[in-house]
């Protein structure tokens, strides 16, 4: 099987079971990649495991160079996870190439399938040979938890991070009475000034009595609770002692505020929906007035039955004999020298209004943003979400995890929570620091990327590009730091320095330039179209079109990448000088990024090379962006397959938004099935 | 002497796949059990929201959940299985599994993870992900239903978008469409008094879309009352607010009108005191989450409880997931309705109920790294 001249790139073959449904006949494309002159192994699909550790086996013999996989996702699946390591620690991480659902699936005509995998496998192989060999050394990860916290959730979630055998360090604010938690050490007064580092090994420095504090720790949970302001006061009744304010939760509730009243009304919703808390604790305020024989009429807008307990909790506020008014205008309340009087209109009965009269009116607290919650967002470098609670809206990261590595969200600082959801968080956050730290040990590559100090001009244009705080300034503050234990690889860094200063080592420049070259071939006399896909979403997406049978045409060329920012303006422009009649960016939807500025910014390079392609009077090129998800085969194939018409428009997201259209670019254009 | 410590896990929708990686993270050796023949449950079969951004329905993550789940080596799957008893006892269940009868066609691309004959295997913890059933809106015969083809579910809609077809939804003679929430929850005299928790966001992020789709569009919300929560969702409401029609108060009849094409929504007006009718082009039932009719014969083979709306009971313990049986655990729709975020934060939460493995299974990890 050896063949001369290409011992440097192992490409193996693995093969289903049913040679017949995989419709690529791989001794043809065994045959078809030696005379191509590859060392070819094959590998047959049966349990993956025992696949796996066959080619690993063989790799440790032949010692290549580089190595290529191809075959069905049944078996891909497990080995973009993994990188071959040999005893130095040295490790070669393999190119795959999914020939059967991302290609020969994809076509209907058995010779072009067996060209597209082929061509396929060249452009693996082409990347796989300039891949460097990338060094790994093992981590000892940290057992402490850096807890922030100041009520509920954090101490919850601090029994239960105890309970897994991790050292739980509490830092409270000044003015917290804590009774002692055990198994939990305590620091009160301190606050995180800088947070550096990566999972496993952060430095926390706090400040306390206006001294610095460093502390060491694997994991950080910031569990600070929302801010909850005293309502909003109601005109006329500003000073009015009538008026008081409902606890925070059903825990504090206090039955001696109901001592002596005859009626009491509460009133939800006034300004914005309630917290489910707060409807909670006022739900549970009636219950307990309406057992005393208090008369209690409750108003509100939504009433919040979500929960598996909402309903029930509902029924039985009805079966207490309280008044119940659903009101679709904020009543009016008025100033009685026994009371408060309350007009309201029901939503229901219309247009009769309604009078009611108590003794006390409860309104209850407002929910804001935790006090520090911009400071602090700024020291995790994790931006806040659009209302200013933590945790930016990025369901990558839902439901407490945050693109920085081992730093969690929990409690009311971040999300609505129910009671119930308060404890359930508490564990779901454990055991997610659990997963990070529990095995006391990681596996870090040494190097991901390479900093040119010399062109670098220290612009930390990706320092603040960076969506996962994997650079830092080093401590003198004259240059970067790179941190390959905090690195997701997206490769963004590298594609938005103006220096070029910075060298990637996963997915190097050469590798995309060789994947374009080959893939800017015109094929047949026709010009190909580039398609970057990013692998978290638009690889998803191909894959399960060839699932659903649908077709691609024969143009388009798919080249994977890991976000959809990692593709340079010139990595796009290189693939029209050399051939391609266009290139089209696919990355995930705005705030679906993983990497968080990744699709933004690839949807700005395409935009840019479109406008210079215009300057130059190109106007049969083109480059475009699109949002997609995992689950939009039918939507992909549309837009490629109306950017591969003879001529289209430009539809791309952005001129479609101009042109106020809808983004469905490819709509209906032949994306049936 | 056990070489390894296992965990079965049932069912293979987000709360299962979650709970699965969760554990073998830890160490565990986790087999799925998946009656179907692919991995992902229902998720797997919602469409995109996404507008000019995101709007976090969390669909596309079950695609990343599969792929991290097949891409584990302490994972395995076996496809179109199902449990047919489970004995014993925690640290020593011996369930018995059998090949599904009813098969579905198994997934192309992983012919290898289907089951072909029964087998008995040991577990030291089980966990049940066996998620619901959406509601069949033809048992409200009165909303028309399969009737009227100008009425439709969310989940037609759904299966339209994801295959790029509502276009032919969205014909153009369709300005008016009409949502109507609750449909098949929150019905006591039906043994159903609950919210189904995720319907009123998918109406909500659905009637956004078409919006995006087609400005011109009017839209109008029948609803008991909104379930405004989760992440940034006060803000998406008011956003919508102005841009559609919310009615308190969902119909009781909906028929076909006077109009070629239109649909009349019938409710009962309070502050008319009678009826009153409004025209629509087309009506979308927000359909909710019913308890899985197989409940009753899983609760019998694992030895479970069945809560009285159907879905299966969890032990009295607060905050805990675990069912009335020692040692099995409850995460994700099983055990009452709940949206994908939280069935994979129940999901997240059971596994810290369960300890470390006492053995771990030599894999091939040790061999390789893993990025
Ligand atoms: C129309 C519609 C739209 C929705 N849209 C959204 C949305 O936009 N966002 C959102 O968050 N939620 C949405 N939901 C809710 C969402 O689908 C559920 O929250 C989620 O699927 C629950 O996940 P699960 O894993 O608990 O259950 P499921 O997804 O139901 O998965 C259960 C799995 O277990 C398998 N199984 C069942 N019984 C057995 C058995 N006996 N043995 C072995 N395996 C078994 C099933 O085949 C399935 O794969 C929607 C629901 C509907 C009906
Ligand atoms: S973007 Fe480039 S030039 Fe700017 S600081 Fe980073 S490495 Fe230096
Ligand atoms: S590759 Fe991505 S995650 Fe890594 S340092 Fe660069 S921008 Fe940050
Ligand atoms: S709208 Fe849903 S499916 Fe689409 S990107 Fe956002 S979370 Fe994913
Ligand atoms: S989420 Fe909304 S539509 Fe669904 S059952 Fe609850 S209240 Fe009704």
């Amino acid at each position: 099987m050896t063949v001369e001249g290409s011992n440097d790139v192992l490409v193996a073959l693995a093969q289903g079971r049913d040679d017949v449904d995989f419709l690529l006949p791989p001794s043809l494309l065994t045959a078809e990649m030696e005379k191509r002159g590859y060392r070819v192994i094959s590998l047959s699909v049966g349990a993956p495991r025992s696949t796996m550790e066959a080619l690993v086996r063989t790799c440790r013999k032949i010692k290549p160079k580089a190595l290529l996989v191809a075959g069905p996702s049944a078996f891909l699946d497990h080995v973009p996870q993994v990188v071959i390591l040999d005893d130095n620690g040295l490790g070669i991480r393999p190119v795959t190439v999914n020939v059967v659902e991302r290609c020969a699936w994809l076509y209907k005509d058995e010779k072009t399938r067996l060209k597209k995998a082929c061509k396929n496998i060249e452009i693996g192989v082409a990347r796989a040979r300039t891949r460097p060999i990338i060094e790994y050394r093992e981590i000892k990860t940290r057992k402490k938890v850096l807890l922030l916290g100041d009520g509920e959730s954090a101490f919850k979630a601090g029994e239960k991070l105890a309970a897994l055998d991790l050292d739980v360090t509490l830092v409270v604010p000044d003015n917290i009475n804590l009774v002692a938690l055990p198994g939990i050490e305590i620091l009160k007064g301190a606050h995180l000034q800088a947070l550096t580092g990566y999972a496993g090994d952060f430095n926390a420095v706090f400040e306390q009595n206006k001294t610095l504090l460093e502390i060491q720790a694997g994991a950080v949970v910031v569990g600070l609770e929302a801010s909850h302001p005293a309502p909003e006061a109601i005109p006329n009744l500003e000073k009015n002692d009538r008026v008081k304010t409902i606890p925070l939760t059903p825990g504090d509730l206090d039955p001696g505020i109901l001592e002596g009243l005859d009626s009491i009304a509460l009133i939800l919703d006034r300004d914005d929906v309630e917290t489910r808390l707060a409807v909670e604790t006022a739900e549970a305020l009636a219950a307990l007035a309406a057992k005393k024989g208090i008369n209690v009429s409750l108003f509100f807008r939504h009433m919040s039955v979500h929960g598996r307990k909402g309903q029930e909790r509902y029924d039985m506020l009805r079966h207490l004999g309280i008044t119940l008014i659903r009101y679709d205008e904020v009543p009016k309340c008025l100033p009685r020298d026994d009371g408060i009087e309350i007009v309201a209109k029901d939503a229901v009965l219309g247009d009769k209004n309604l009078e009611i009269k108590a003794d006390i009116l409860f309104l209850p607290h407002r929910t804001m943003p935790a006090p520090n919650s911009k400071r602090l967002s700024k020291v995790l470098n994790l931006p806040l979400d659009n209302e200013g609670f933590f945790q930016a809206a990025n369901i990558r990261h839902f439901p407490v995890a945050s693109p920085r590595k081992g730093v969690f969200f929990i409690g009311s600082g971040h999300q609505d929570l129910s009671s119930e959801e308060i404890i359930e968080e508490a564990s779901a956050v454990a055991s997610e620091v659990r997963s990070l730290l529990g095995n006391g040990n990681m596996l870090v590559p040494k190097i991901l990327l390479e900093h040119d100090r010399e062109k670098c001009a220290m612009c930390l244009t990706c320092l603040r590009t960076c969506g996962h705080a994997a650079i830092e300034l080093n401590e003198t503050g004259n240059s970067l730091e790179f941190l390959p234990a905090a690195c997701w690889e997206c490769g963004l860094c590298a594609s938005v320095c103006p220096q070029q200063a910075i060298t990637r080592l996963f997915n190097p420049v050469d590798e995309i330039k060789a994947a374009v070259k080959i893939a800017s071939k015109k094929e047949d006399g026709e010009e190909p179209v580039i398609v970057f896909g990013c692998c978290n979403s638009a690889a998803h997406a191909l894959e399960l079109a060839g699932r659903f049978g649908l077709e691609l045409p024969d143009r388009a060329v798919f080249i994977e990448v890991p976000c959809s920012g990692h593709v340079s303006q010139t990595e796009v422009l290189n693939g029209l000088a050399l051939g391609a009649q266009g290139v089209i960016i696919l990355g995930c939807h705005s705030d679906n990024c993983r990497s968080v500025r990744g699709s933004r910014s690839a949807r700005g390079k395409a935009f840019q090379v479109a406008e210079d392609l215009k300057a130059m009077g190109l106007e049969d090129k083109f480059s475009r962006f699109y949002g997609i998800a995992s689950n939009e085969p039918f939507r992909l194939v549309g837009i490629v397959k109306a950017a591969c018409e003879p001529f289209s428009a430009d539809d791309s997201d952005e001129s479609v938004k101009k042109r106020n259209k809808g983004a469905n670019a490819g709509k209906g254009v032949g994306a049936n099935g | 002497m056990k070489n390894s410590s296992r965990i079965i896990v049932i069912g293979g929708g987000i709360a299962g796949l979650t709970a699965a990686e969760n554990l073998a993270e830890i160490g565990w050796e986790v087999l799925i059990i998946e009656r179907t023949g692919h991995l992902g449950g229902h998720g797997h079969h919602w469409a995109c929201m996404a507008t000019s951004n995101c709007n976090r329905c969390s669909a596309c993550a079950v695609f990343d959940r599969v792929g991290r789940v097949l891409a584990h080596d302490k994972i395995s799957v076996l496809t179109l299985a199902r449990v047919a008893s489970l004995k014993g006892e925690p640290w020593a269940f011996k369930v018995r599994i059998e090949p599904e009868e009813v098969r579905e066609e198994a997934c192309r691309s992983h012919p290898h993870l289907v089951l072909s004959q029964q087998r008995e295997v040991c577990a030291d913890f089980v966990v049940v992900a066996t998620g619901f059933t959406p509601y069949d809106a033809k048992e409200s015969p009165l909303l028309g239903y399969g009737r009227f083809p100008e009425v439709l579910t969310t989940l037609d809609v759904d299966e339209m978008l994801l295959r790029n077809h509502v276009q032919s939804f969205l014909k153009p003679d369709v300005s008016d469409i009409a949502f109507v929430q609750c449909v098949g929850s929150r019905d006591k005299q039906a043994g159903r008094d609950y919210c189904s928790q995720f319907c009123c966001k998918t109406s909500l992020r659905l009637a956004r879309k078409l919006l995006y789709e087609r400005p011109d569009l009017e839209i109008t919300l029948y609803y008991i009352d909104l379930q405004v929560t989760g992440k940034e969702f006060r803000h998406f409401l008011k956003e919508m607010s102005g841009r559609m029609k919310f009615i308190q108060g969902t119909p009781a009849e909906i028929s076909h009108g006077e109009t070629e094409g239109k649909v009349i929504v019938k409710r009962f007006d309070p502050s008319e005191g009678k009826a009153s009718i409004a025209e629509h082009d087309r009506v979308v039932l927000s359909i909710g989450q019913v308890a899985s009719p197989e409940n009753k014969d899983m609760a019998d083979a694992l030895g479970l409880d069945v809560a009285p709306d159907g879905f299966l009971a969890l032990s009295e313990a607060e905050g805990s997931r675990v069912s009335t049986r020692p040692g099995v655990f409850l995460v994700g729709a099983c055990s009452g309705p709940a949206d994908l975020n939280t069935s994979s934060m129940q999901a997240l939460a059971a596994t810290t109920e369960i300890g470390r493995p006492a053995v771990m299974a030599d894999t091939y990890r040790t061999a390789l790294g893993r990025r």
